[in-house]
């Protein structure tokens, strides 16, 4: 293997090997290693192809920050081989060829690339009409780059929070004397950086002839950190995203770290640019940021000879790291007409060739296309334009310092604005919200020291703002210039490329804007530039610079385009990860599963719908309803809403609230309570029991009681009525025993209570005891046979479903589901509020004016209710008929005017319907047009297939008008 | 109501364990079927007085009891008492009888709304565990130092509402947490899946 002695190669394990194979071929790596620092060190420098014209691709910055390294995963496509850690035993393949990576047969496209130019898509295949469909699939199947797996198995992921006083993004010389200046102020720090060690560029860039301050300062700024107890660090973890108040989505390996940050620091650093030449995109041609950390943190040494491209001093200080560890340099192209005479002088001690004022023009592939083999360097003899005849000088490794781009993107999510300095030929951030902070480089501070002192100066700022200090933060000033103003050389042959990713070349944008998309945003949306998986990290500047120039406007003008979350490419697992689900059990629900129930949602509750498998659904119905209304019964109703109002003023309160009448309601008797808001609508039901002059029992539906509490704690902040009002839906267990036998199961469990006709009549309420425990009784009739709802603190529902069914055993006693009780209350006629009424239902439409009390003076909607009854009416809820081998209407179904007419209006819907064997017919209630209600007219439903079928408008209710089964006595 | 009439035995939990493995730390307890009582009202602070009960000086603070109770203070008028052990009842029976009569003080349901649940560590090895813990399901910092011994955070943890207090014993720290009893299966796996890659085994 590749590999130089230390200390090159910070972050490889040396006595600990690893074996992986690429492409099929077995290869040997180290502990630490990427899988492109591991292809690299085996001299595989091929491993990808590109979108559009499937040229060979090779690692560009060895920081996951383009998309040169996308290989494939057995079950993962598209993953950054720069980022990637190797573990032992791992398959890589490439992706996106057409035969192999080494000989990819759609590399034939780049020769057709002069036919294919921006927009060729849009233009060439949307007429004549329908011919894009003739072509999708072929493009299609051309399109995309890795594959996914369809048997892959989802992985655990989960969120999780973190508080901090101040969040550092980045830790980089910036980041660490930032988090350091902080934590010393007394402040806890969260320290986040996307690399496996803590220091940012300084664990690889050189910022010195001697070589010595990274390492110096590294050291130092590092172990103070790590031995600080305020700063907590994390590091492999990238923050993704930055939203309102510092809310800060941090992503470390499997996990989302939600992070809310008093104040933040963005010590983000910037994206080392690219020089735009012809064949820039060859393998063999880096950043030379690339080129130090292939050394610094794998020890890899990058080629056997160099050339260095470069706009900055940054490029002379590679040039001299690459000396260092032995790479010939054959010459080092500086773009600039000037030059720092320490780095001059230091370079020639080693002997290397300096060219000033020039580039290269174009870079040479070997025979076989896959690698850098030499470039011809150009003298600059004006912006962008070269001399006519060049050097060719010899290399394997090409390496770029154009300058840089501040990583702004969290800082321009969070409002922050881009001014282009032509002086400096580079991008400044400004307008950033309060709280949130920005040091380093993508400050636009390069001096080493100047940057530590950046940081320390944004820690202040924060610890004055959390009131921890009040000292004057003097802004930082750096003069060192990075940026070379136009390293952009356009070549009459083209293939140079602005944007790896989607092969764009400088013409590609320049003919962007002469067809008129002269917006950079248009631009971004014609060409696809910065749109793929790299994100405009290194287009976005040179983007910007042509199209400035080609619509005569500066480079603050033209912009960049928006960026936007997530920052690197997130899992969807990432934000799905462990999502809450929460539901509600009854204290009986182990009881209903060992009785095989299915069980069904209602709202966030589980209910048994039934007793038995799903396909035996209808059959189960009609069993337990039959059982109901021969023998006996039990439903748990545990779900219905319970609410205590208690005091001097509760029957008031009660009063004010529902229809009825409730000031004179006796003690030990229910009342049926219905609600309407303030337009008049009807929006729950429910059962008061009065269980003593200052105290109601009020029940409410499973689905309303939240919104009824909620709507009379609002009331009584206005009324201020001495009442205590407390939602205890959960506190109470309830179930309902109903059928003729009922009262012999009762009599058996309950010895305090006498459940005489005459004593514990229909609609009355008791106190009492089952099992010790103590119960409320209430007498209902819901499903229509005698009943007793018994209402029991929860902790012992489960000991009274035991003693019930105990009890109720020798009269046969057996469980009914929620969907059997729906069927048993329709034969009955009772209405469901929320299923038999909708947002516009009055009570005079549901046939509830009996409810209402028209003699006290108000109540919650009265005025409303008033008005909307006294209004013509254009709808009723009927109850309706069908014969029994009718098709059978469902939920929802419209209900339309009489007549032949093919567009007849809908008049209205059916809300509820199922078969009954009871009544032998398909029964239901519906919505009709005023002018359909009478009993004995017929109305048309339009049920499943477009079929209509003509119902019979019925009394309800459909069993036992009389009520004799309810109110029986024995 | 008259709760004291029932035999502690028979009241039975939603959760069916009692305990997560007891030889592991932290774990999560099961205390929903322990005895606790709720007052609320204009007069209850006054009635908590009356019987010897140390009432919180605000609300969301806790205080404990001599008998070793917690007594939570969730708003002005409302406290709840807490026993934190199987057969700890005196205190809470003492209150429920003296609620019986008072003017102006409710009894409230908690025994049968809430369950009540400890995540419990060992002091000797959970460091930030515990908060850690919490922090994978509630927005709200429960580090000790922003959220100290006898602090109470009425939020919402894994989506559903809760009332969480920080206590501590000589020996062990623990977050008391009372959240509807009709979820209680649902946090409890909730918990356990959070606290699942801090279990050690001691």
């Amino acid at each position: 293997m590749n590999r130089l002695p230390e200390p090159m190669g910070l972050l490889i394990d040396r006595e600990s090997p690893i074996s992986f194979s690429f492409e099929g071929t077995a290869y040997q790596a180290l502990k630490g290693d990427t899988i492109a620092s591991a292809l690299l060190a085996n001299n595989q420098w091929l491993m990808s192809r590109s979108f559009k014209y499937h040229r060979p691709r090779g690692p560009l910055t060895m920081a996951g920050q383009d998309a040169n390294t996308l290989v494939q995963l057995p079950s993962e496509p598209n993953v950054l081989a720069d980022r990637y850690l190797l573990d032992n035993g791992l398959e890589v393949t490439g992706q996106n060829y057409n035969g192999s990576l080494e000989k990819d047969k759609d590399a034939r496209l780049g020769y057709a690339g002069r036919f294919m130019p921006v927009g060729f898509y849009y233009r060439a295949f949307y007429k004549p009409m329908g011919v894009w469909d003739k072509w999708e699939p072929t493009i299609r199947k051309k399109a995309g780059l890795g594959i996914a797996d369809l048997t892959f198995q989802p992985t655990y992921h989960d969120k999780a929070y973190l508080f901090h006083d101040v969040v550092v993004i980045g830790a980089g010389p910036a980041g660490l004397s930032a988090a350091l200046k902080a934590a010393n102020g007394g402040a806890s720090v969260l320290l986040v950086d996307e690399n496996p060690i803590l220091g940012g560029a300084l664990t690889y860039h050189r910022f010195d002839v001697e070589g010595k301050q990274a390492d110096e300062w590294r050291l130092k700024l590092v172990a103070e950190v790590e031995a600080h107890d305020k700063i907590q660090v994390l590091l492999n973890a990238t923050c993704n995203g930055w939203f309102s108040d510092n809310y800060l989505p941090i992503i470390q390996g499997n996990r989302m770290y939600k992070a809310r940050a008093k104040q933040c620091i963005v010590a983000s650093g910037a994206f080392e640019q690219h020089v735009v030449f012809r064949h820039n995109d060859l393998p063999g041609v880096v950043m030379s940021s690339a080129a130090l950390r292939m050394m610094k943190w794998y020890g890899i040494k990058p080629g056997v000879q160099a050339v260095i491209l470069t706009g900055n001093n940054d490029g002379y200080l590679a040039a001299l790291e690459l000396a260092g560890q032995g790479v010939i340099i054959g010459a080092v192209v500086d773009m600039r007409n000037e030059v720092c005479t320490q780095l001059k002088f230091a370079l020639e001690e080693f002997g290397i060739k300096i060219y000033q004022s020039a580039t290269v023009y174009e870079a040479l592939p070997s025979a076989n296309k896959k690698h850098i083999e030499s470039v011809k360097i150009h003298a600059i003899t004006a912006k962008g334009e070269v001399s006519e005849f060049g050097e060719e000088i010899p290399c394997d490794l090409l390496c770029m310092s154009a300058g840089y781009m501040p990583a702004y993107q969290l800082l321009c999510q969070a409002g922050g604005k881009l001014d282009y300095d032509d002086q400096s030929a580079r991008f400044d951030i400004t307008n950033l919200p309060a709280n949130l902070h920005i040091a380093g480089s993508v400050n636009g501070v390069n001096d080493l020291e100047k940057v530590i002192k950046d940081g320390e100066m944004a820690a202040q700022r924060c610890l004055n703002a959390l009131g921890l200090a009040n000292e004057v933060a003097e802004p930082i000033v750096c003069s060192l210039k990075t940026n070379f103003d136009w390293p952009i050389f356009k070549h009459p042959k083209g293939k140079e490329f602005v944007d790896f990713d989607e092969d764009l070349q400088a013409k590609d944008i320049v003919n962007a804007t002469r067809l008129g998309y002269r917006d950079i945003q248009l631009v971004k949306r014609f060409s696809t530039v910065g749109m793929g998986p790299s994100q405009g990290r290194h287009s976005a500047l040179p983007t910007a610079r042509l199209v400035a120039e080609a619509t005569n406007r500066t480079v603050t003008e033209t912009g960049v385009t928006t960026a936007r979350p997530p920052f690197v490419p997130e899992k969807l697992a990432h934000v799905a990860g462990r999502i809450f689900s929460p539901y509600r059990r009854t204290p009986m629900h182990h009881r209903h599963i060992e009785l095989g129930a299915k069980m069904i949602p209602a709202g966030i509750w589980r209910r048994p719908a039934f007793y038995g498998p799903q396909e035996q659904r209808d059959e189960c119905i009609q069993a337990e309803s039959r059982h109901v209304r021969s023998k006996v019964g039990l439903i748990d109703v545990s779900t219905l809403g319970g609410i205590e109002v208690r005091g001097p003023d509760a029957a008031e309160f009660i009063n004010r609230l529902y229809t009825f009448a409730f000031l004179q309601q006796p003690v030990g008797k229910t009342r049926y309570a219905v609600m309407v808001n303030e337009q008049g609508v009807v929006i729950d039901d429910g059962v008061a029991c009065r269980l003593e002059e200052d105290h109601f029992y009020v029940t409410a539906t499973t689905t309303g009681v939240d919104a009824v509490y909620r709507s009379m704690t609002k009331w009584n902040a206005q009324w201020r009525l001495s009442v205590d009002i407390a939602n205890v839906t959960s506190a109470f267990a309830a179930v309902n025993v109903a059928g003729p036998l009922s009262r012999k199961v009762m009599e058996k469990v309950c010895s305090d209570v006498d459940f005489s006709q005459e004593a514990f009549p229909y609609l009355a309420c008791r106190t009492g005891s089952i099992g010790g425990a103590p119960v409320r009784l209430l007498r209902v009739g819901f499903v229509g046979e005698l009943g007793y709802e018994i209402h029991i603190p929860s902790l012992y529902g489960e000991m009274l479903w035991d003693l019930l069914m105990e009890a109720g055993a020798e009269f046969d006693i057996k469980p009914f589901g929620v969907e059997t009780q729906r069927l048993l209350r329709l034969e009955k006629g009772h209405i469901i509020i929320g299923q038999d009424t909708d947002g516009m239902s009055h009570p005079g439409e549901v046939s509830l004016e009996w409810a209402i009390s028209r003699k006290k003076p108000f109540y919650v909607g009265s005025r409303s209710v008033d008005i909307v009854m006294a209004r013509p009416q254009t709808r009723k809820l009927v109850g309706f008929k069908l014969p029994k081998g009718s098709p059978k209407p469902k939920e929802g179904h419209l209900v339309l005017a009489n007549g032949n007419k093919a567009d007849r209006d809908i008049r209205g819907n059916i809300t509820s319907c199922e078969f009954s064997a009871t009544m032998d017919a398909i029964i239901g209630m519906a919505y009709v047009g005023i002018e359909q209600k009478e009993i004995g007219s017929r109305f048309p439903i339009r049920v499943d297939g477009g079929i209509e079928v003509l119902a019979e408008v019925v009394p309800l209710p459909f069993y036992d008008p009389e009520n004799t089964r309810q109110e029986m006595s024995v | 109501m008259i709760e004291q009439m029932v035999n502690f035995e028979v009241r039975r939990s939603l959760i069916q364990a009692m305990e997560t493995d007891s030889d592991r730390s932290p774990s999560l307890i099961n205390q929903t079927v322990f005895e606790r009582a709720g007052v609320r009202g204009p007069n209850s602070l006054a009635l908590l007085e009356s019987i010897g009960l140390p009432v919180p000086a605000k609300p969301n603070t806790a205080t404990v009891t001599e008998t070793g109770e917690l007594l939570l203070r969730l708003s002005n008028t409302e406290c709840w008492l807490l026993s934190l052990r199987a057969g700890m009842n005196e205190k809470v029976n003492l209150l429920r009888e003296a609620v019986q009569n008072a003017e102006g003080v409710y009894s409230l349901y908690c025994q049968y709304s809430h369950a009540q649940l400890s995540l419990t560590g060992e002091l000797s090895l959970t460091g930030n565990n515990l908060s850690a813990i919490m922090a994978k399901v509630c927005g709200v910092d429960l580090r000790e130092n922003a959220f100290p011994t006898g602090s109470i955070a009425q939020t919402s943890i894994a989506r559903v509402n809760a009332i969480v207090v920080r206590h501590q014993s000589e020996e062990q720290e623990q977050f008391v947490i009372l959240s509807d009893i009709t979820t209680s299966e649902y946090l409890w796996e909730a918990l356990l899946d959070a606290m699942a890659e801090f279990q050690e085994s001691y």
